[in-house]
This record gives structure tokens, C-alpha cells and sequence, in this order.
């Protein structure tokens, strides 16, 4: 997280040179590269050490690490809007100083969060659980771990790749279209269309946390089910009647965009449940690449898409009905890969010693077993 | 026995000021942020 801190909050400040000088390429390799490595290690580093704080309840920590990252995104939209228009009253001149802000504000921030995380001290457990056995737990979670090595080894890791691919790309075919889509299909004014967006911001956050934390309820698999089952018989409702009622359309996009917000919190715990929790933190950084090939294929995909239908001489919704219903056909996809995850065949698992070697290098030392 | 037991009651008040104050920084900012994206949202139903 100290590393995370150093590189995010670097990011901003070679940003403002990169602006301040006039060198396009500065930006890109401090706000882009260098910051793009904080923002992935400062992503992970929440998430495998809250789940080893709350074994009794994987789903409410990766959803509390998980929403932080979508409420991240609720604070600092307006304030970058309130610092540009307070350093300047031309916005361009503001770029510079609201970003030295921002990477001040991010580093003491970060640092704050990097001092006090610690994972739990070996063997603590929260006080009257016990750790369920192996007859206890489902098929699908396992008691025993599976190292980062093996684990993008086995068919599971990669149908986990699918669902998060499938299910990342489908929610960004409503975000990245989302104000002029809500414009095209009900002609609302731009104020009512970044409403939406805001809208859509509290769906994706709320369905972290919430649809995450029930998932310690009805299990991983069923919980994955819905969000792209449900997801997809909404999708096909947006495609065939979403512009029939703006009522009917705002429902079915917040609860795609809560869909949405929980496949990114849930996953976590839907690993720990598979390969356990001894290097739970590297699987999901490495699975978190289908999050990235799903951000370069889904803006593709609906932009082309869009291009064609406008080529085309279509208008308002009919521009969108063909993305919608090629995202109805990729949550099928990723609808059919989660049902296709089956437990980790035990050759995977790793040695007793070998599980308690855990990951302190990502949050620090361990803490003290009062806590 | 009750000078440690007065330092662990110490230790504690002062791990739950910090659990407190860190909530604080955490929430005050997002209360902030969820109010500006709800005044927005406003405009979508007016």
C-alpha cells in the first residue's frame, strides 16, 4: 500500500509537469503508467487483507474494500470539478494546481490508510467462529490453497476469467454510452443526463457492498447465476421495451450497474472460495487482466457498433438495440462458464508448510493477536 | 495487575479514537461525494 501511495499520488504530480511543460508525454507516463501501477496495486492490497480479517465473512470485506473504490470515484469527480473551478477561472489554468492538490491529498490519505493496515497475526480468528471443516463447506470452497503458479493453471481460474470478462464488459456497454443513450432514447437535457450517470454511480457502488455481502448468504455460484442470468433477461428487456418508459429504463439499468459493481466485489471471495486464501491477493491481480482486455473490448465493440448504426441512418434507440442484444449473447456466455465451475482438483492444492507461507510483502507486517 | 490493567484500557480508548477519527476521514468525504452525485440526480426527476 506504501508502494501504491508513492506511485499513485506520483502519478498526479508528474501529470501537473507533464502539463506545466507542455509535454503530452509526461502526462501519459505519470498519470497513465505510473499512476495506472498504483491504482492496481493500491486495488488488490484492501481486498486480500480484509479478507483475512473477516474469514466468517469474505463477501462483506471484499465488498467494504471493493465500494471504497466505487465511492472513490463519487469524491473525486465533484471535487476535481470544485478545484477546477476554484484555482482559475478558466479551467485549463486550473489543471495544473488541482492536480498538485490531488496527489497531496491522495498521498497523506493513502499513507494514513498504508500505517494502519495490517493483515491479522497467524491463527487469528474472529472470536466464537471457528474455521468450518471441510464436510462443513460447499463443493465449491475449500479449506485447503492453491498458489498464484498453479492456479492459472487450472480451468477454473480461466471460467472465472470468463464470467469477470463477460460481465465487466457487458456494465461498461451501459457506462460508456450512458449519457447520450438516456439523450437518444427520451431526448432529457444534459443535466438530467449526468444525473444519470450519477444515478448509475450510486447503482454500481451500492450493488459492491450489497449483492457482495449476500453472497456470504446464498454462495458464490448462485450469487454469479443471477448477476448474469438476471443481467441478461434485463439487457434483452432494455433492447426490446427500454424506451417504451423511462421508469422501466432507469430500473433495468441500476440494477445492470449493481450487477455490475457486485462481479467486481464478489470475485474475490468467489477465489478465496476456490484456491483459498493463502495467496488470494496474486490470483486476483492476475485475474483482474480480464477486467482490463473487458475495458479495451467493450468500448470497442459498442463504438463500432454505434459508428455502423449511424452510418446506417438510424436514430435514437434504435443506434443501441444490436450492442444491447450482443450483451444479452455475452452474459449467456459468461452465464454458462460460471455454471461450467466445478472445486479445484486437489493435485492443485499446495503443501501444509507451503499455505502458511502468507502474504505479508502486500500490506505489512502482521498485527498483534489482541486485535 | 491494575497499572496493566489501566494501560490495556488505555491501548483500547485510544485504538477506538483512531478506528473513530479514520471513519470520520473515510466517511465525511464520501458523505460529500454521494450528496453532490444526489443533487444531480435531482435534475434527472425534476
Amino acid at each position: 500500500m506504501f508502494t501504491a501511495a508513492l506511485c499513485w499520488s506520483s502519478g498526479f504530480f508528474i501529470g501537473a509537469l507533464g502539463v506545466a511543460t507542455t509535454q503530452l508525454w509526461l502526462v501519459y507516463f505519470g498519470y497513465g503508467l505510473v499512476g495506472g501501477i498504483g491504482l492496481g496495486i493500491g486495488y488488490i492490497s484492501p481486498v486480500s487483507t480484509l479478507i483475512k480479517w473477516f474469514p466468517d465473512r469474505p463477501g462483506l470485506a471484499t465488498g467494504l474494500a471493493i465500494m471504497g473504490f466505487g465511492g472513490g470515484a463519487l469524491i473525486a469527480s465533484p471535487l476535481t470539478s470544485t478545484l477546477l473551478s476554484a484555482y482559475a477561472s478558466n479551467p485549463v489554468d486550473a489543471i495544473v494546481p488541482s492536480f498538485l492538490t490531488l496527489g497531496a491529498v491522495y498521498l497523506i490519505s493513502m499513507m494514513l490508510g498504508a500505517f494502519v493496515v495490517r493483515l491479522p497475526a497467524e491463527g487469528w480468528q474472529p472470536e466464537g467462529w471457528t474455521p468450518p471443516t471441510e464436510e462443513e463447506t460447499s463443493d465449491l470452497e475449500t479449506t485447503a490453497n492453491v498458489s498464484a503458479a498453479s492456479a492459472i493453471r487450472t480451468p477454473q481460474f480461466w471460467l472465472l476469467w470468463t464470467v469477470l470478462f463477460c460481465n465487466v464488459t457487458a456494465g461498461i456497454g451501459i457506462l460508456e454510452q450512458a449519457e447520450p443513450m438516456i439523450g437518444d432514447f427520451f431526448s432529457v437535457e444534459a443535466a438530467a443526463a449526468a444525473g444519470f450517470v450519477g444515478l448509475l454511480s450510486l447503482a454500481n457502488m451500492a450493488g459492491r457492498i450489497g449483492w457482495s455481502s449476500i453472497s456470504d448468504y446464498i454462495g458464490r455460484k448462485p450469487t454469479y447465476i443471477m448477476y448474469l442470468g438476471v443481467g441478461a433477461v434485463m439487457y434483452f428487456l432494455l433492447a426490446s421495451f427500454g424506451s417504451a418508459s423511462i421508469a422501466l429504463f432507469l430500473l433495468v439499468t441500476v440494477v445492470i450497474l449493481s450487477f455490475y459493481g457486485g462481479g467486481f466485489a464478489t470475485i474475490p471471495a468467489y477465489l478465496k472460495d476456490m484456491f483459498g486464501v493463502a495467496q488470494v491477493g496474486a490470483i486476483h491481480g492476475r485475474l483482474l487482466t480480464a477486467w482490463s482486455a473487458a475495458g479495451v473490448a467493450g468500448p470497442l465493440i459498442i463504438n463500432a457498433i454505434a459508428d455502423y448504426q449511424t452510418a446506417a441512418g438510424r436514430t435514437g434507440a434504435d443506434l443501441y438495440t444490436l450492442s444491447l442484444f450482443i450483451m444479452v449473447g455475452v452474459l449467456v456466455v459468461g452465464f454458462i462458464a460460471n455454471l461450467l465451475v466445478r472445486p479445484v482438483d486437489p493435485r492443485f492444492h499446495m503443501e501444509q508448510e507451503e499455505g502458511h507461507d502468507r502474504e505479508t510483502s502486500v500490506s505489512g507486517s502482521p498485527a498483534g493477536s489482541e486485535a | 495487575m491494575s497499572e496493566s490493567g489501566s494501560q490495556g484500557s488505555w491501548v483500547q480508548s485510544s485504538s477506538m479514537a483512531l478506528v473513530v477519527i479514520l471513519w470520520a476521514l473515510v466517511l465525511l468525504p464520501l458523505l460529500w461525494g454521494v450528496y453532490q452525485t444526489l443533487k444531480g440526480v435531482v435534475a434527472l426527476f425534476s
